[in-house]
Order: structure tokens, then C-alpha cells, then sequence
């Protein structure tokens, strides 16, 4: 005999969300930390005088930044 | 007669929940720091794009003779303010180097027994063949003062940082 309605999607359980946003605050934490180090080296190659290798920190901390979005905004689902 | 009434009352909250902070919303400032920090790394990354390479004019140190193997001279350039030492090399490569230590700034000597030039203030050594860090707590290598040789005249032409 045929269902009326579709199965309704399974919902995550309670301790399954919790430990998923855990996750997700401590891969931020360590976007956060190496980003801090990131702008820590980059101050100190600044005052060495050598300016060559700042554009490269940017791009590694903007890529720390995006993944720690893209974690905001998973965490919305 | 009216009743006295608690603040409370016109202006419900609870103390407890409103000093909690969410797992969701803790997320939400890490990422805001995140911002902050990307901010201010593109921030240095552009100071140093923009900022200008300053060409020194030439300046006379001394004649070659003036200075002896394993030895050196102070001297000031580009500027007055920036004590610069020369060394003539044993081997009779002469090298200079801003006298500044990379560390806190405190004069380096060179010492003709170790070969060395050091900083007293903490104990710094750097080789003075390129002025690369030996020991002790400076960060960075020295500056080096560019040097050329016209008629027997030693000129500093520029700093490299």
C-alpha cells in the first residue's frame, strides 16, 4: 500500500548538532590562531625590509578567513 | 496611591540569559576576528607595497688605508642619526653594516679576537661577512651599507635592508 506522505527526513539528533558545532568552533579557533601568527610574520618581514613575501600571508589568511565563513555558514543548516 | 514597582517589571529580562553567549553566536565573533585579522594583514601587505625604495647619496668613509685588516671605523650614513660601522676583513674584503642591533637598537662593535661583531646590551652576535645573525636574541640580520671603491676612496652608496 502506497504512503500518503513522503517519509519524513530523520533530524539529526541533539548530541550529533552539538558536537558538529564544536567541531566547527574549533577549526575557527584555529583559523583564528594561525591568522594571528600570520600577521605577527608579516609585521616582522615588514620591518626586515623585504616586502616580497606579505602578499602571500594576505592570501593564506584570506583563505583561513573564507574556511571559517564557509563553517558560519554550514552551521546554519 | 499608585504602587511601587520594580524596573524589572517595565523592562523584563533575564540576567542570566542575556549574559550567555551561544556556541552559534561564540562562531560568529570568531569569524568577525578572522575579518579583523585578514584586515590587518592585506593592511601590512599594502604598507609594504607602498612603501617607497629611498635612494642615499654617496658619501666618502675614509681612504683604504685608513682602515687595517681586522679592523673597523664607525662612521654615520645615511643620515646623522644612523651610526654605521665599516671593517676591513681579514682577507681584505671591507663590508659595513648599520651599527644599529636588530634586537633593541644598541651600537654593535666589532670584535677583531672572535671575528664577530657583537651587541653588549644582550649578548647578539652577527658574522660580519654578510652580517647574518650568530647568536642570541636579534631577530633579523643587519642592514648592510653598500660600498664602492673610486680612487682609493671608499664610498657608502645605499643601505639594504
Amino acid at each position: 500500500m502506497k504512503e500518503p506522505f513522503p517519509p519524513r527526513r530523520p533530524r539529526k539528533r541533539i548530541g550529533g548538532r552539538i558536537a558538529a558545532v564544536h567541531a566547527q568552533i574549533i577549526l575557527a579557533t584555529l583559523a583564528v590562531i594561525v591568522q594571528l601568527w600570520l600577521l605577527t610574520t608579516a609585521l616582522d618581514v615588514l620591518l626586515s625590509g623585504d616586502p616580497r613575501p606579505l602578499w602571500s600571508f594576505a592570501a593564506v589568511s584570506a583563505v583561513a578567513f573564507l574556511g571559517s565563513l564557509g563553517l558560519l555558514l554550514a552551521s546554519h543548516d | 496611591m499608585s504602587r511601587i514597582t520594580r524596573p524589572e517589571e517595565h523592562f523584563p529580562f533575564h540576567r542570566p540569559l542575556d549574559a550567555l553567549v551561544t556556541r552559534r553566536e561564540y562562531l560568529r565573533l570568531l569569524v568577525l576576528s578572522s575579518f579583523g585579522l585578514l584586515v590587518g594583514t592585506i593592511g601590512v601587505a599594502l604598507s609594504g607595497s607602498l612603501r617607497r625604495q629611498v635612494s642615499h647619496a654617496p658619501q666618502r668613509i675614509a681612504s683604504i688605508g685608513d682602515v687595517a685588516e681586522n679592523s673597523a671605523l664607525n662612521f654615520r650614513y645615511p643620515d646623522a642619526n644612523s651610526p654605521a660601522i665599516l671593517i676591513h676583513l681579514p682577507g681584505g674584503r671591507l663590508v659595513a653594516y648599520s651599527q644599529r642591533c636588530t634586537h633593541l637598537s644598541c651600537a654593535v662593535f666589532f670584535d677583531p679576537h672572535s671575528v664577530r661583531l657583537v651587541c653588549p646590551c644582550h649578548e647578539g652576535f652577527f658574522s660580519p661577512a654578510d652580517g647574518h645573525v650568530l647568536a642570541g636574541p636579534p631577530p633579523r640580520p643587519l642592514p648592510e651599507v653598500e660600498l664602492r671603491i673610486v680612487d682609493g676612496e671608499i664610498l657608502a652608496v645605499g643601505v639594504q635592508p
